[in-house]
């Protein structure tokens, strides 16, 4: 089998875990990590029914404290009269919390990404930004296509029509 | 059609269609700005290995349902299984009895839900002492210890690097190097104290 292929970025935080997925040939990975050891979820490609990614305002929240936290910190820089070591102390320090609103403005919108299969809805949350969600997505799309028309063949088709599939 | 995509906020079925499909559309109960990318297998039923019809005169069956048709054999040990007993494990498709087996085995990587990273753990024990230097005395052979006691188990499903083992068996033993010259300094600073009287 492939070795597995990381398909988002590496050590996604929640606050006691970091996450990462991996594609493993015929299914995604979820490995969950808390430091002492890793827990695997598989989601075989021909089962997913879907991906739903919402829109979260955490990148929102995140440049508002760091902003708020830099602001605080360069407010000796702006009072009139301080000495020249405090406006430069304090400055460097604003660095910090300015170089997270950058990076963190940079990587791009945040969401949720749920993946839906027949028997549960599991977040994801290894893709936490719209762009990584997107990376992912280009990769696995037409895996799981192969995947399911590859098992539709044996089954016969509901009388539906698929959703916009195509 | 009972299938349905549903808005990870509110749980309301979503019509997917090729709007949502490639842009944030807001729910239509919760107003939440929501892709929804629906794949084949929505519209498709579960498998259902329990409809095939019964085994008919003649035909082959299950080894543990003499009444189903058998559907395929176990790669493993041959025996014929239908679709209830066919478990797909990786590239195999193996019936119950090997399946349990090779589970207890470990033999599955596929099957595996948790991994200790013995790795991280060694190089903590390792490590974090360092901050109370004398607790060394204990952990650097525990930290020796546990390395090469797991130094074969498996690693990381999916990074299964050992440099922290590595690292970790390196750092402690600096730390029991320490302890040995400490040990020496001291040892003959007494003989020395005491020949001097
Ligand atoms: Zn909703
Ligand atoms: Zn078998
Ligand atoms: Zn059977």
């Amino acid at each position: 089998m492939n070795p597995p292929e990381p398909l988002g970025p590496t050590g996604l935080r929640t606050w006691n875990r970091r996450h990462r997925i991996y594609l493993c040939g015929d299914h995604l990975l979820l490995v969950g990590f808390d430091g002492f050891s890793e827990n695997y979820r598989r989601f075989y490609l021909r089962d997913l029914q879907g991906l739903l990614v919402q829109r979260t305002s955490r990148r929102l929240w995140i440049n508002l404290v760091f902003g708020l936290a830099a602001a605080l910190l360069l407010l000796p820089v702006v009072i009139p009269g301080s000495p020249v070591e405090v406006i430069v102390g304090f400055g460097v320090i604003a660095l910090g919390p300015l170089a997270v609103v950058v990076v963190n403005s940079v990587a791009g919108p945040t969401c949720r990404t749920v993946l839906q299969t027949a028997v549960q809805a599991t977040d994801v949350p290894a893709l936490r930004r719209v762009g990584d969600f997107e990376r992912c997505f280009a990769r696995i799309r037409p895996l799981v296509i192969a995947a399911q028309d590859e098992a539709g063949a044996t089954v016969p088709e509901a009388d539906s029509t698929p959703p916009a599939a195509a | 059609m009972d299938a349905a995509l549903r808005c990870p906020k509110c749980q309301l079925a979503l019509v997917a269609d090729r709007l949502r499909e490639a842009t944030f559309v807001a729910c239509f109960g919760c107003g939440t700005p929501i892709r929804a990318i629906a794949f084949p297998a929505l519209n498709r039923p579960l498998r259902d290995p329990a409809a095939a019809a019964p085994a008919g005169e003649g035909e082959s069956s299950c080894f543990f349902h003499t009444s189903r048709p058998a559907q395929s054999a176990c790669e493993q040990c041959g025996r014929f299984i239908c679709g209830l007993c066919e478990v797909e494990v990786g590239p195999k498709k193996l019936c119950p009895t090997c399946l349990t087996a090779g589970r207890e085995a470990g033999g599955f990587s596929q099957l595996e839900t948790t991994r200790a990273r013995w790795d991280y753990r060694c190089l903590l024990l390792a490590l974090v002492p360092l901050l109370f230097w004398p607790a060394t005395l204990i952990t650097a052979p525990a930290a020796v210890f546990l390395a090469f006691r797991f130094w074969k188990a498996p690693g990381s499903l999916v990074n299964p690097s050992r440099w922290r083992l590595v690292l970790a068996v390196a750092v402690a033993v600096a730390q029991l190097a320490g302890w040995i010259i400490l040990a020496i300094a001291v040892s003959t600073d007494l003989f020395n104290g005491g020949t001097a009287e």
